[in-house]
């Protein structure tokens, strides 16, 4: 038990690896929220009166909202007058023409990040693989690359501001089609502030040539951030998507409310992955990012696809419920999930899967682990609705516990109004098994890599999921959290 | 044209009860009224009725048949005979087993079940057992003394006519069931006919090594209203062991609570609940592990037809200090039928790290390849329905150990199954 202790302290003790600050000017709007922010944003942005309008309607719903309260999850009162909405890099105004322009300081921040920026192979020896990288540096997207080579295939990947301008059809055709205005307290609030965020349209028929990668990075103090992602994919399509994140180290808390949108249309498959290592707050509970997302795909067309895998390891909050829509017959829906909670984190994460298509069929894989005084909740909703005659789901939600202090739960809704359709669910809590343990140590191989070996392998169906870049990200972040713990 | 019940009416009730009240009652009054003045009837926005919108029902017109079913007669047992929510005396025998009226008990100025009553695994902020506990008027006090095995059943039989002008504030009834260390005994709830709006609390304190087997049997007509909650403590070493069958109603609802708040204490539930038409049929458990090294076991089949909704919630909580909790639910159901709804809600809160929880939920329907091979026999297909509806079913009724019991729960899912079992899927 002492050793327990001591390994379980040092877990604790782990400082944030990626906790810096960098220096950047930031052009600001004035603190608080009112409708001359929003119209701030919106002339910053140069943006058409259409989108104003839907920002402002959305801002008076939102004054008419309350926080939702339902979710295990403990905090103060959030004060959303004492935040920042806007903040851009200085050099907004005179864009960089290429990469030699952009603020040195602003590529030293990406490469301790480890984003290659420049157009290179990814990793080395494997033929031809490329990422393209669409670099949130707060709020505004500073370079893009890869442009010109997803272009030739009729890719559109970019800011969504700049999207706003070089295709405005389509953005108007489909934003807040998957999540209206008026879905949630947080997704109400995004839809009136969202500053920046990506945009992707996949034309029928193309297999997208990389995987798209955006990475997020929360800067400027108390500036909440509000990306707003969309993806399309016409029929027939195919792409990936990560996203990863990691944010300096800070006392006050920050809000960060995103709205992600996936549309797939008949035949059409997203990928969307996301690694989440953002601060989580000191051993002692202090500071963390606040991270209330919304993220929601639709599988408009038959057979059509969407799979969210996701990592989450950081924030002090995470509330956040990737879901799929299963519109289309034959659609398919996925949830992988790995979510590691330690010190005082607090997670409440799952997923909603909605069947109303025939024969449409979903896939949850859940793995909370909590440790120290975390707490790790799953909540997931699995709704068939009376015309999805066939339907398919499969939950797995399994828990460890690392410490006596932490918590795990499980809480799932299912909800069935066809006969025809079948559901699966199950759930286990655990903490690590003293005879694997015990199998491992009797083979000469220490403590912390038996752990790391056993959490590893209860990860293992997640993990896969994952494309190759961000399988060896993720795997190093479950090794960091796990570095010196034991059952 | 009734009454509708309503929270003004009930406050009013409550503040007449409150002013004939014994001191020790009175305070016990002050303290649920209070509570449920707060919260009010449960509707679905309170999360854990979000399946069952209470105040919704109620305001809602019900259809009493004529012909009710009669209720079952358990030979060999002492009868607490509760007609329109009244007990009547000339019907029942259960003073032979020491048992005496709730009235009774609640009228005396001293009674030694004072400090028991309301406090057996409390739900401070329970609005249905807060309202029970305000305006509860009759039921049943049983005190099993230490080492005693009552031989004989008791048996709570609630009939109701539907027709209950007396009281538009409906009726709560109050079992309050205490079993000394090695005291054993049986309970076999029994709920027929079509209450206007009752609620129903028992309430079951198990004292170190003392077992309960408990049978209850919800039979109710369609127009039945009533939402019950079992409510209880485990001590060390003690075992519950509850059976629930249940029909549904136009509101049927039971609630299990139970703590298991000794050492080596052991609760098992298994249920079946069979709901046709437009009924309603809720079973709500919750498995708090307060202690190290207890156990629990839920295990809940379901059949559904017509346009009906089941819903099941189930909770494990394990308290940090309960390690080696081992708790496990299993929840399935089977839909027959294209308006049918089940919503299943199994939920696990878990603050102890050495402990093994498990659950699991699936939802169906009969299978085409077994169905097939009885049709392919010459067996009709109705009656082939009827045969696996029994063997999904049968598992559960299984594991009530009186014969008396079990045939009485057998015959009731017989002649609900000849009543609905055949309903053809397919053809809707």
């Amino acid at each position: 038990m002492s050793e327990e202790t001591d390994t379980l302290q040092d877990l604790a003790d782990q400082k944030y690896k990626y906790g810096f600050v960098s220096e950047i000017e930031s052009d600001f709007a004035p603190k608080g929220l009112n409708e001359d922010v929003i119209r701030f944003i919106s002339a910053k942005k140069d943006e058409p009166d259409w989108l104003l309008q839907y920002r402002l309607d959305a801002y008076r719903r939102w004054l008419t909202l309350e926080e939702p309260t339902w979710a295990k999850l403990d905090y103060p009162r959030i004060d959303f007058q004492d935040a920042y909405y806007y903040a851009a890099p200085k050099s907004d105004s005179d864009k960089p023409k290429s990469i030699d322009e952009v603020d040195p300081e602003l590529l030293r921040v990406y490469e301790k990040l480890g984003i290659p920026l420049h157009e290179q192979e990814v990793l080395a020896g494997v033929e031809q693989r490329k990422v393209a990288v669409d670099a949130v540096f707060d709020s505004v997207s500073v370079v893009t690359t890869f442009k010109e080579e997803l272009s030739k295939v009729g890719v559109i990947f970019c800011p969504i501001s700049e999207a706003l301008k070089t295709h405005p059809e389509l953005v108007k055709q489909y934003l807040g089609t998957v999540v209206p205005a008026s879905d949630n307290f947080y997704a109400t609030l995004n839809a009136a502030v969202f500053s920046e965020g990506s945009f992707v349209y996949i034309p029928p028929g193309v297999r997208c040539p990389m995987e798209l990668s955006t990475y997020f990075r929360i800067n400027a103090a108390k500036s909440g951030q509000f990306e707003r992602t969309l993806i399309i994919a016409d029929k027939g399509s195919y792409v990936s998507y990560l996203e990863g994140c990691t944010a300096p180290q800070r006392d006050e808390n920050q809000l960060h409310a995103a709205v992600v949108e996936l549309i797939a249309m008949e035949d059409a498959e997203i990928k969307y992955s996301t690694v989440q290592n953002w601060y989580p707050g000191d051993e002692n509970g202090k500071g963390g990012i606040y991270n209330f997302v919304t993220k929601r795909g639709d599988c408009r067309g038959d057979r059509s696809k969407i799979s969210w895998t996701q990592v989450e390891t950081g924030s002090a909050i995470t509330w956040k419920y990737p879901s799929c829509v299963l519109r289309g017959d034959n659609s398919v829906g996925e949830f992988y999930s790995i979510a590691i909670a330690n010190n005082f984190q607090q997670a409440d994460t799952g997923t909603k899967m909605l069947h109303l298509g025939k024969n449409t069929s979903s896939r949850i894989i859940s793995k909370g682990i909590s440790a120290g005084k975390a707490q790790n909740t799953y909540r997931g909703l699995v709704s068939i609705h009376a015309k999805a005659d066939g339907a398919r789901n499969f939950t797995q939600c399994d828990s460890l516990l690392l410490g006596d202090q932490c918590g795990a739960h499980t809480v799932p809704y299912i909800q069935s109004r066809n006969p025809k359709a079948i559901l699966e669910h199950e759930a286990t809590t655990s903490k690590i098994s003293d005879d694997q343990l015990f199998y491992c140590l009797s083979r000469g191989i220490p403590t912390e890599e038996a752990v790391a070996l056993i959490v590893n392998g209860f990860c293992r169906e997640v993990l896969q999921q994952l494309p190759m870049e961000f399988a060896v990200e993720a795997q190093k972040l479950v090794g960091i959290s796990l570095e010196g713990s034991v059952g | 044209m009734a009454k509708v019940v309503s929270l003004d009416n009930l406050l009013a009730s409550v503040a007449a009860r409150r002013s004939e009240a014994a001191p020790w009652l009175g305070a016990l009054i002050d303290a649920a009224s209070e509570k449920f003045a707060h919260v009010g009837l449960p509707n679905r926005r309170i999360e854990a009725w979000r399946y069952s919108d209470l105040a919704k029902a109620l305001h809602e017109t019900v259809k009493v048949e004529s012909d009710l079913d009669a209720p079952p007669a358990l030979a060999e047992a002492c009868v607490a005979a509760f007609e329109n929510g009244v007990l009547d005396d000339s019907k029942s025998s259960y003073c032979a087993m020491g048992a005496q009226s709730l009235r009774k008990v609640l009228a005396e100025k001293d009674s030694p079940f004072a400090g028991i009553i309301g406090r057996i695994n409390p739900q401070a902020d329970h609005p249905i057992i807060n309202l029970n506990t305000a305006l509860m008027e009759e039921g049943l006090v049983l005190h099993v003394p230490k080492g005693v095995t009552l031989a004989t059943p008791l048996h709570l039989r609630f009939n109701w006519s539907g027709v209950d002008a007396a009281s538009a504030d409906g009726r709560h009834l109050r079992i309050l069931v205490v079993l000394d260390e090695d005291a054993e005994a049986t309970l076999f709830e029994s709920h027929d006919g079509a209450p206007s709006f009752a609620t129903v609390v028992t309430e079951l304190s198990l004292a170190p090594n003392s077992k309960l087997t408990h049978v209850r049997l919800e039979n109710f007509a369609a127009a039945a209203r009533q939402t019950a909650a079992t409510v209880g403590s485990v001590g060390e070493k003690a075992a519950y062991r509850g059976f629930y069958f249940s029909q549904g109603g136009h509101f049927a609802r039971h609630e299990a609570l139970m703590k298991l708040a000794g050492e080596e204490a052991d609760a098992r539930i298994d249920a079946a609940y069979m709901v046709a038409d437009k009924r309603h049929c809720d079973n709500t458990t919750v498995m708090d592990h307060a202690v190290p090294n207890t156990t629990s076991t839920q295990v809940f089949r379901g059949v559904l037809a017509g346009s009906s909704r089941g819903v099941y919630q189930g909770c494990v909580k394990v308290a940090q200090a309960a390690q080696k909790t081992d708790a496990r639910q299993l929840s399935r159901a089977m839909l027959l039928s294209h308006r049918a709804e089940i919503v299943t809600k199994p939920e696990l809160e878990i603050f102890a790290d050495d402990v093994k929880c498990s659950h699991g939920a699936t939802a169906g329907e009969l299978d085409a390849n077994a169905l097939f091979f009885l049709r392919a026999r010459g067996i009709p297909e109705a009656e082939a329905r009827a045969m696996l509806v029994e063997a999904f079913l049968i598992e559960a009724m299984d594991t009530v150990e009186n014969e008396a019991m079990r045939a009485i729960v057998i015959a009731c899912a017989h002649t609900w199954m000849l009543r609905h079992a055949g309903e053809a899927s397919h053809v809707e």
